[in-house]
C-alpha cells in the first residue's frame, strides 16, 4: 500500500503532537534522529558508474533508457530543451524510476555535492565520468559509421542488454505514458509490484469488485488504453487466491491483445504444468491466451493437451487448434500426434509444421516419439561432424551407428562428444562414460545429459558425477 | 696558456669525449678483464660465473651504460676470451637484451651452425631478427625454435613484442588486408596459444571494425578475425581470475557473429561462443554471473534444436530476473520439454 502524498505531513503532525496524558510517566530520552531525507529530486536520475548500472540492469531485470544528448554544449535547441525541460520534469522522472537511466556527452562539467554525493552540475545526478563513457558505449552500439551519431537521439536496451527502440532527433524522446508502456512490456515483473502505487484507486476497484462484475470492471480498465490496465489485471490475478475470480480476470486479460503477452507466459508455464490441478482455470488460461496472442496460446494449449490425464479436456484443448491456422496451428497438432502417437495425427502435424516451415529437427523428434524414428533430445546442428553424431544417434542400424558415434567421440566439439556419448549409452554401451562424466560438470551440457540419463533410469540423481557413475559405466538402466 | 698547451688540452679532451664508453675502464672493468683472461684459462664455467659478475658493469653510474656496450667491450677481449663460445653467447645475448639485434645475427648464426636444434639460439635469432624489422625471418626462426623445444618464455615475449609494435603502426597497413598485427604472428601462436595475444588482438580487431563501419567489406573482414582470435582466447582452460572477463568477451564477440552475413566455416559459431560465456561466468549456485548470456544461448539452443538445454536455460535466466528474451524462447519450446 503507498502514502499519498497528502498523508505525509499529517503523518508528520501527529508524530509530533503529545499523544500522552497529563501523568504519564516520563519518556525514556528519545534516541537522536537523522534529519529526515528531501524527497528525491525530480526528473530522471542519471547513473553513476556505466558498467555498473548495465550489470544492475541485467541482475534486476530493468529496461536501460539512453539518452544522446552531447549537442547540449554547442547550444543546440533540440538537445537544451530536453535536458533543461524534459528530462527533470517529474511526469518523465517519475515514469523512469523502474528503469537504469544513461545520459551520454562527452563533456567534463562542473561538480556540486548532493547528499553527500558529487554529481555532475549540468545533469544534476550521475557523474561526468559515467556520462562520457556512455558516448563510447552509444558510437560503439548505435553509429552507422561507429565514430558518429544523431544528437539528440534516444535508446531504449531491455534486460538483457537487447535494442528495443532508438530514435533520432528531439522527438524520439519518450513521454511518461510511452515509458510506463515500455517498462509494462519490458519488466512484467517489476511493474506488477509498481502498480499497487501507481495506480491505487483503479486496483483498490478491482479488488473489491463483485465476482460476476469483475471481468467487466477489469475490461474496461484495459480498454482506457492506461499502460498499466494490463499491469494492474496480471497484478491482481497474481494476487488473488479465488479461482472464479481469477478465470474472470485471465479472461479479461484475453481482451488485451498483445500487451498482455508478457504477463501470461510464465504463469501459462506454470498453470500447463500440471493441468488437472484446476482444470477450469487452466482452461480459461488458454481461452484468454489463445485471444490475446494465438502463438502463446496454442503453445500453453500444446502443453496442456500433452500433460492432462482427462480425455474430455483433452477434446476441448484440441477443439481450439481448428480455428488455428500457421505455426499456431502447428503448436497444437505437435502436442496431439505426441498424445496419440497415431498415425493420423502425426501426419495431420507434419503437414501442418510443413505449411508453417519448421525446423526438420522439430520434425524429426516428434517422428521418433510417435516410433518412426530413434529417439533424440539433442540437436543437429549444420556442421559435417555434428551432423555425423546427430545421424550416429538416429541410425536404425546399430553396428554402423556405433562406429559413427565412436568416431564423434574424438569429435573437437563437446556438443557432439557428448550427443555420441549419450546414444552409444542409451544403446549400452559405456565407451562414453568419461565424456558423460564431464558433461554432467558443465553447466551447458548438464541439463541434456541429466535429461537422458533420467529418461534411460526412470530416477533423477541430481547434477553430480558419482551419483551417476553406476549408470555411465553401464549399469542401472530400466 | 699558450697556443701549444691549449691545443694539447683540446686534443685530449676532444679524444677522451669521442673515445668509445667501453675502454673507459674503470677499476671494476679493469678487475672484470683481468678476471677473465684468468678463467678463460680455467674453462668455460669459470668464465661464465666472470661474465655474471660482469653484468655489474652495466647500468646507470656504472661502467657501461647499456648491455650492448658490455657485448661490445666483450669483443674487444684478447682472441682467448673473446673466442670462447661462452663468450660469444654471452655477447649475443648482451645484444638481443640491449636491443642490437644486428650485432647479435652473426654470433647467433655462428653458434647455430654447431648446434642447429638449440631451441634457446634459435629463439634469441628470432628476436634478433624481430629488432631488425624482419618479421617474416622472425616468425619463421621461432616456428623453428618451438619445434626445437622452445619454452613459452623463450618465445612468447617477442611475440608479445612484436604484435604489439605492428599494433602501433598498423595506419600503415594496406587497409584493403588484415592488419600485421593480427596476422605476422599466426604460425607462432597457432602452434602455442596464448590468451593474453589473442585477447589484445580481438579487442584491436573489433575496435578498428566499428572504426571501419563505413567500409563494410573492411569492417566485416575485421570482425571475422576477431572472432577467430576471442575464440582462441575463450574456447579454453581460462584461470579463475580472467573468467568473467572473458565470459563478457565471449558474450560480446557472440552477439557480433550473429550479425556476420556471410560466415567462412571456421569462424565459431554464435553457440560456441554463448556457451563459453555461459560457462566462463557460472558462479556455481543459482544465480549467474552474465544471466544475459543463458538467455542468448538458449536462443541458440532453441535453434538446434537442443529444447531440453533451452528451456533450462530460460528457467535459470527468469530465476534471475526479468528476461524478454528467455520469455519469448520458453514460449516457442516443444509442448513435451518441461
Amino acid at each position: 500500500m503507498s502514502v499519498r502524498p497528502w498523508c505525509v505531513p499529517l503523518a508528520l503532525l501527529a508524530l509530533a503532537a503529545p499523544v500522552r496524558g497529563a501523568d504519564a510517566p516520563p519518556a525514556a530520552p528519545a534516541a537522536p534522529r537523522k534529519a529526515p531525507r528531501p524527497p528525491p529530486a525530480p526528473g530522471i536520475h542519471w547513473e553513476r558508474d556505466l558498467d555498473a548500472a548495465l550489470r544492475r540492469a541485467v541482475r534486476e531485470g530493468r529496461p536501460v533508457y539512453v539518452c544522446e544528448n552531447g549537442r547540449i554544449e554547442e547550444g543546440e535547441a533540440g538537445t537544451t530543451m530536453l535536458a533543461r525541460a524534459v528530462y527533470p520534469s517529474a511526469e518523465v522522472g517519475d515514469a523512469s524510476r523502474g528503469f537504469v537511466c544513461l545520459v551520454a556527452n562527452g563533456a567534463t562539467h562542473a561538480t556540486k555535492t548532493v547528499d553527500g554525493e558529487e554529481v555532475c552540475e549540468r545533469y544534476g545526478t550521475g557523474t561526468c565520468a559515467c556520462h562520457q563513457a556512455v558516448v563510447a558505449f552509444v558510437l560503439e552500439r548505435f553509429s552507422a559509421d561507429g565514430v558518429s551519431i544523431v544528437s539528440p537521439s534516444h535508446f531504449l536496451l531491455d534486460a538483457d542488454l537487447r535494442d528495443v527502440y532508438a530514435g533520432e532527433y528531439q522527438q524520439s524522446v519518450l513521454s511518461g505514458p510511452a515509458l510506463d508502456g515500455w517498462f509494462a512490456r519490458l519488466s512484467p515483473r517489476l511493474a506488477q509490484r509498481r502498480v499497487w502505487s501507481a495506480r491505487e484507486a483503479r486496483t483498490d476497484a478491482l479488488g473489491k469488485a463483485a465476482t460476476k462484475d469483475l471481468e467487466q470492471v477489469a475490461a474496461t480498465w484495459i480498454e482506457t488504453k492506461d499502460p498499466w490496465a494490463v499491469v494492474g489485471v496480471a497484478a491482481t490475478l497474481d494476487q488473488e487466491p479465488d479461482v472464479a475470480r481469477r478465470v474472470a480476470l485471465a479472461a479479461a486479460l484475453g481482451r488485451a491483445g498483445g500487451d498482455a503477452t508478457p504477463f501470461l507466459v510464465e504463469p501459462l508455464f506454470d498453470a500447463t504444468e500440471t493441468p488437472d490441478a484446476e482444470p477450469a482455470l487452466t482452461a480459461a488460461w488458454c481461452a484468454a491466451a489463445l485471444r490475446a496472442d494465438p502463438d502463446v496460446g496454442a503453445w500453453a494449449t500444446a502443453r496442456a493437451l500433452l500433460r492432462t490425464k482427462d480425455d474430455a479436456s483433452a477434446r476441448r484443448l484440441r477443439d481450439a487448434a481448428d480455428a488455428l491456422s500457421g505455426a499456431a496451428r502447428a503448436r497444437v497438432l505437435e502436442a496431439v500426434a505426441l498424445r496419440s502417437k497415431a498415425a493420423g495425427d502425426l501426419d495431420a502435424f507434419v503437414a501442418a509444421a510443413t505449411e508453417a516451415s519448421w525446423p526438420a529437427v522439430r520434425v524429426e523428434r516428434v517422428r521418433a516419439a510417435c516410433g518412426r524414428r530413434s529417439p533424440v533430445e539433442f540437436g543437429g546442428g549444420t556442421r559435417e561432424g555434428r551432423r555425423r553424431a546427430w545421424w550416429a544417434a538416429t541410425a536404425e542400424e546399430t553396428k554402423a551407428a556405433r562406429a559413427l558415434a565412436l568416431e564423434a567421440l574424438r569429435d573437437p566439439a563437446e556438443d557432439v562428444r557428448v550427443a555420441a556419448a549419450i546414444a552409444l549409452r542409451r544403446a549400452g554401451d559405456p565407451a562414453g562414460a568419461d565424456v558423460l562424466a564431464r558433461a554432467l560438470a558443465d553447466p551447458v551440457e548438464l541439463p541434456e545429459v541429466r535429461a537422458a540419463l533420467v529418461a534411460l533410469t526412470g530416477e533423477d540423481r541430481g547434477d553430480s558425477a558419482e551419483a551417476w557413475d553406476e549408470v555411465l559405466r553401464g549399469g542401472g538402466a530400466r | 696558456m699558450s697556443r701549444a698547451t691549449f691545443a694539447v688540452v683540446a686534443v685530449v679532451l676532444t679524444s677522451a669525449l669521442l673515445a668509445p664508453r667501453a675502454r673507459a675502464e674503470d677499476d671494476e672493468a679493469v678487475r672484470v678483464r683481468e678476471a677473465l683472461v684468468a678463467a678463460a684459462r680455467q674453462g668455460p664455467a669459470a668464465v661464465g660465473k666472470v661474465l655474471e659478475e660482469a653484468d655489474a658493469l652495466v647500468g646507470p653510474g656504472a661502467t657501461f651504460p647499456g648491455r650492448g656496450d658490455l657485448a661490445d667491450w666483450l669483443g674487444a677481449m684478447p682472441p682467448a676470451v673473446a673466442e670462447l663460445p661462452v663468450v660469444r653467447l654471452r655477447r649475443a645475448w648482451l645484444y638481443v637484451t640491449g636491443k642490437r639485434g644486428a650485432d647479435a645475427m652473426p654470433l647467433i648464426a655462428t653458434a647455430l651452425e654447431t648446434e642447429p636444434k638449440n631451441a634457446l639460439l634459435r629463439s634469441y635469432l628470432g628476436e634478433a631478427k624481430r629488432q631488425t624489422g624482419d618479421v617474416a625471418g622472425a616468425v619463421g626462426e621461432w616456428v623453428r625454435a618451438l619445434g626445437d623445444g622452445a619454452t613459452d618464455e623463450q618465445v612468447l615475449p617477442s611475440v608479445r613484442r612484436l604484435v604489439y609494435d605492428l599494433h602501433q603502426v598498423r595506419d600503415k597497413d594496406a587497409t584493403d588486408a588484415l592488419p600485421r598485427y593480427a596476422t605476422a604472428a599466426k604460425p607462432v601462436l597457432d602452434l602455442r596459444p596464448a590468451r593474453d595475444v589473442a585477447e589484445a588482438l580481438a579487442d584491436w580487431l573489433f575496435y578498428d571494425a566499428d572504426q571501419a563501419r563505413a567500409d563494410a567489406a573492411r569492417s566485416a573482414r575485421l570482425v571475422a578475425e576477431g572472432l577467430r582470435w576471442t575464440w582462441a582466447a575463450v574456447r579454453a582452460g581460462v584461470p579463475e581470475p580472467d573468467r568473467l572477463r572473458l565470459a563478457r568477451k565471449a558474450y560480446d564477440a557472440g552477439m557480433r557473429r550473429r550479425a556476420v552475413v556471410s560466415p567462412a566455416d571456421d569462424l565459431p559459431s554464435a553457440y560456441d561462443l554463448f556457451a563459453q560465456a555461459v560457462r566462463w561466468a557460472e558462479t556455481g549456485t543459482e544465480g549467474h554471473g552474465l544471466p544475459e548470456a543463458l538467455a542468448a544461448l538458449a536462443e541458440e539452443a532453441f535453434e538446434k534444436g537442443r529444447y531440453v538445454l533451452a528451456s533450462a536455460l530460460c528457467k535459470r535466466r527468469l530465476a534471475i530476473s526479468d528476461s524478454p528474451t528467455a520469455r519469448r524462447v520458453l514460449a516457442q519450446l516443444p509442448p513435451d520439454v518441461d
